[in-house]
């Protein structure tokens, strides 16, 4: 297991460079540059020699690379264009606000997600199966940013049963804020792991152990609420790390939609001041989120499941 | 001698198929032990889940009174007091019969949870249970997980677990044909002698009839969903009269005399229960085959005495 | 595959399977709108999409305007058939474009070298790693946002999800004994690809894509509603709800006839996805569910 670990650490390390290397060929390759982007066509030939100074921008790609990746190795993601601040501390500075908000969302899928699934498969093909099936697609299908215009719209602007906008102070204060944002962006993985976990509880009631489990006189409660969902929540939970990275991503239409500070709002700010070092820090910090996500993910999996353990 | 258990007519019938059991009558003395042999598809296995009431949605007909309930009407409250306790089942794969994430310790403890003892109590009973049926050190092992046990050492904590309760009645599907040579010998050895220990009785389900011979005192022999030959295990393996049970016999390696290259197997195919005309399930296999074979199916009559056959070469003989 | 293809083959029997269900015909419906708008979208309107005029800003749905107009006056209901042309296209050109390349990439990591199939693969996983709207967020940062940016980034984000998925089933193919005899038998693995791997790889990459149309319709949206697709005054759905949302306190029926459209196809492509994956191939039902 361990071998696996450090296997796994190696890959997402790989990963991360490779990405920090695509992240900096995008300047040079893409035709525009962030000079530019950043100053205006009206700079002057000197303005943008020091500003490309400055951010490293006049030494050669490998340089370049090296720099970047020796700086995250420090802690270090750049510098604002503007400000001159840290990204690191940029960051630092929003990420509970989207940590809190993907977190809320993936406990309204988990909580009532998987529930659902369990509740449809104990009563596959009835009506009630059939209906709640039909919801979780469409909640699967439906786009994020539009459950978050439209829930902002109904329950917000017209039932004003919600504050519309801004992250609140308190906790009690934070938690009302949080919850229509949450909904809007955990809706999807909801649906989605009501029918991954409503499949999985199917196929596992149908297996020969279970049918033992019942021969041995285990209570019917023990054998669907232990025995098969301890199993059914398997698949879940290797989603769960693709799940978390997923709605951090989707957050960045909740905190626009709803005005909250977050990693979505800082790059999507970042993105009218031309400021590109902290776009590139967002995107890159995201990445390791989704690589840390998904390997305790895996480990979860693991510990879960006594099989998978046996297996590597 | 009372019977622990009495199956009358009972039929089973899986959904969009034809009968798979149609229409088997036995009875069981306490502390009896019976052997059903049979070919695959004969219903033997369909039997057991049948009298478990594991069959899920199947229908399932007759009657089967086991100690005054009739497990086939019974409630499932009923069944769940039952199973576990006066009745209890070990299956055929064992890698199967334990749920892969829990160790055997949760298993154990989740079957005996009608028992008023403590946790500890029920702890100590499940590693007696253990050590009583050959594993060694059961203290440390119970709390392994299922996949850390050979297939043998798994199917006796199968065992163990269904004797755990000294139900009335074992029912055994096929407990050996997962297992390799070695260790099916092993399991019979064992069963045999539990047999001396353990008071209830035994329905036994396999194809195999050494497993039969060496633990059952009467034998059934199924084909086509009914039961075409019965009687004492030694008479009828030794001398079996149903055309089926000798040819069925007479493909078992151990009663071949002469050393052939060729096993003998019995030409045909099990019968197809859904083109199944009237008469005789064997007739189209069978080489003593007369007239009525094809037309109307011969019932189940004594042969000799306490054995029974369905076959009208040997009704006209008798 | 092969057997489920005589099915595609007889089309009054297909279309009678598509209606037999609620979900199919609710799908069938919304999808003829779809495409009918699209294709007629200057017939069925009497309007401009980009006219602009100031007297009529903001107006209430009327029998003038069924869904009422924006802050410039645009006809909502004729921004909204002509934002079905953009979502069609999109959809359509690039689950077909990330299809292609995407099989292309995931068979040569199948059959090639191993150092070819893990650099693709190291490359894939780490675009699957990136956030989609963050990275296009910073590629709309250096380059501007437009039309065939958009369209490339998505290409960019789709590539190595089908990439994966055609590598997987390569590897199978590739190892099932019918293979195995022809390259005993001494086929070039040129020959391989082409007769045997493309016809048994298309058909199921075929249902995946169509299954992906909703949310490569969702991502071209998404992006336009934060301004990063395509350029303001184009009608597309993602720009009326931008309009909708800017407005939303006051009219509401722009952020509602910007959604509408987007949440009726979405749902109809998934349903209908759906039902054609448990039909054509169930097998497939693991891999994507």
């Amino acid at each position: 297991m361990a071998v696996y670990i450090l296997k796994r650490l190696g890959l997402a390390a790989i990963i991360l460079i490779v990405a920090s290397i695509i992240l900096i060929a995008m300047l040079h390759v893409i035709p525009g540059d962030p000079v530019s982007a950043a100053l205006g066509p009206r700079a002057t030939a000197q303005i943008r020699a020091e500003f490309a100074h400055r951010m490293g921008l006049d030494r050669s790609f490998p340089v370049q690379v090296g720099k970047f990746l020796w700086g995250v190795l420090h802690g270090d993601l750049g510098y604002d264009v503007w400000t001159g601040r840290s990204v690191t501390a940029l960051i630092g500075d929003v990420l509970p606000y989207t940590a809190a908000l993907a977190t809320a969302a993936l406990l309204w899928a988990i909580g009532i997600g998987v529930p659902l699934g369990c509740w449809t498969a104990l009563r596959p093909g009835s009506t009630a199966d059939r209906i709640l099936g039909a919801i979780s697609v469409a909640f699967i299908a439906i786009p994020a940013f539009v459950v978050s215009v439209y829930s902002l719209l109904i329950f917000a602007v017209q039932l004003h049963w919600f504050p519309a906008m801004g992250a609140g102070e308190g906790f009690g204060d934070v938690l009302w804020h949080l919850f229509l944002p949450s909904l809007a962006v955990g809706l999807g993985w909801m649906g989605y792991l009501a029918r991954l976990v409503r499949s999985a509880m199917m196929e596992v009631l149908r297996e020969d152990h279970i049918r033992a489990a019942r021969a041995y006189g285990v209570p019917e409660r023990v054998i669907v609420w232990r025995y098969a969902l301890r199993l059914a929540v398997i698949p879940a939970v290797t989603v769960l790390g693709l799940a978390l990275s997923s709605l951090i991503a989707s957050s960045v239409f909740a905190e626009i939609v709803f005005n909250r500070p977050g990693l979505g709002r800082l790059a999507y700010d970042a993105v009218e001041t031309r400021n590109y070092p902290v776009i590139m820090g967002t995107v890159f910090f995201t990445c390791f989120l989704y690589l840390v996500c998904t390997l305790a993910a895996d480990i979860a999996v693991m510990l879960l499941d006594p099989r998978a353990r046996r297996s590597l | 001698m009372s019977a622990v258990l009495n199956v009358q007519d009972l039929r089973v019938t899986y959904p969009g198929a034809q009968p798979a059991v149609r229409g088997v009558s036995f009875a069981i003395a306490r502390g009896e032990a019976v052997g059903i042999i049979g070919e695959s598809g004969s219903g033997k296995s369909s039997v057991l889940l049948a009298l478990m009431r594991l069959l899920g949605d199947a229908a399932v007909g007759g009657s089967a009174h086991f100690n005054g309930d009739d497990l086939v009407a019974a409630s499932e409250e009923c069944l769940r007091a039952l199973r576990g306790d006066r009745l209890t089942m070990v299956f055929q794969d064992p890698q199967t019969s334990f749920s892969p994430v829990f160790p055997l310790s949760t298993q154990f403890l989740a079957a005996l949870h009608r028992r008023a003892e403590s946790r500890d109590a029920k702890l100590r009973l499940a590693v007696e249970a253990l050590r009583g049926v050959g594993i060694a050190e059961p203290e440390r092992r119970i709390r392994d997980y299922p996949h850390a046990f050979s297939g043998g050492m798994l199917q006796r904590a199968a065992i163990a677990l269904a004797l755990m309760s000294s139900p009335d009645l074992l029912i055994a599907d096929e407990p050996t044909t997962a297992l390799d040579a070695t260790t099916e010998a092993q399991i019979i050895a064992l069963l045999r002698d539990l047999r001396q220990r353990y008071s209830g009785a035994v329905l036994i389900v396999s194809h195999q009839p050494n497993l039969i011979a060496a633990l059952c005192d009467r034998v059934m022999v199924m084909y086509g969903g009914v039961i075409v030959e019965e009687g004492p295990t030694a008479q009828v393996l030794k001398d079996p009269r149903h055309p089926y049970t000798r040819r069925l016999l007479a493909c078992e390696p151990a009663h071949i005399e002469t050393v052939t290259r060729h096993l003998p197997t019995i030409p045909g195919r099990p019968p197809d229960l859904s083109l199944l005309q009237a008469g005789c399930a064997f007739a189209e296999r069978c080489l003593q085959k007369v007239d009525g074979c094809t037309i109307v199916e011969p019932q189940l009559l004594p042969v000799a005495e306490a054995r029974r056959a369905r076959c009208y070469a040997l009704q006209s003989l008798a | 595959m092969s057997a489920a293809m005589p099915a595609l083959a007889a089309p009054r029997r297909w279309v009678a399977w598509c209606l037999s269900t609620p979900a199919g015909r609710f799908s069938a419906i919304v999808l003829v709108i779809f495409a009918a708008s699209a294709l007629l979208a200057p017939w069925l309107t009497p309007y401009d999409p980009n006219h602009i005029s100031v007297y009529e800003r903001l107006a209430s749905p009327s029998w003038q305007h069924w869904l009422g107009t924006d802050q410039i006056g645009r006809d909502m209901l004729t921004r909204v058939l002509y934002g079905a042309r953009v979502a069609l296209a999109i959809s359509v050109g690039c689950t077909s474009v990330s299809l292609i390349l995407g099989v292309a990439f995931g068979a040569l990591a199948g059959v090639g070298p191993r150092v070819l199939d893990a650099a693709l693969m190291l490359l894939f996983d780490t675009i699957n790693s990136l956030p989609t709207v963050l990275l296009a967020l910073a590629i709309m940062t250096l380059i501007g946002s437009s039309l065939p940016t958009l369209m490339g980034l998505i290409v960019l984000f789709y590539v190595p999800y089908f990439g994966r998925i055609a590598r997987g089933q390569t590897r199978v193919l590739v190892e099932a004994p019918f293979i195995e005899a022809e390259r005993m038998l001494g086929a070039s693995t040129w020959r391989i690809l082409r007769d045997h791997l493309m016809p048994n790889l298309l058909g199921p990459m075929a249902i995946i894509a169509s299954m992906e149309m909703p949310s490569v319709i969702s991502l071209e949206a998404g992006l336009s509603f934060l301004g990063l697709g395509v350029r303001a005054p184009t009608a597309t759905w993602g720009n009326i709800l931008q309009d909708g949302y800017i407005f939303i306190r006051d009219t509401p029926w722009i952020a509602i006839a910007g959604g509408v459209p987007l949440v009726l196809t979405t749902l109809a492509f998934t349903f209908l996805g759906e039902m054609l994956r448990d039909r054509l191939d169930p097998k497939l039902r693991k891999e994507v569910t």
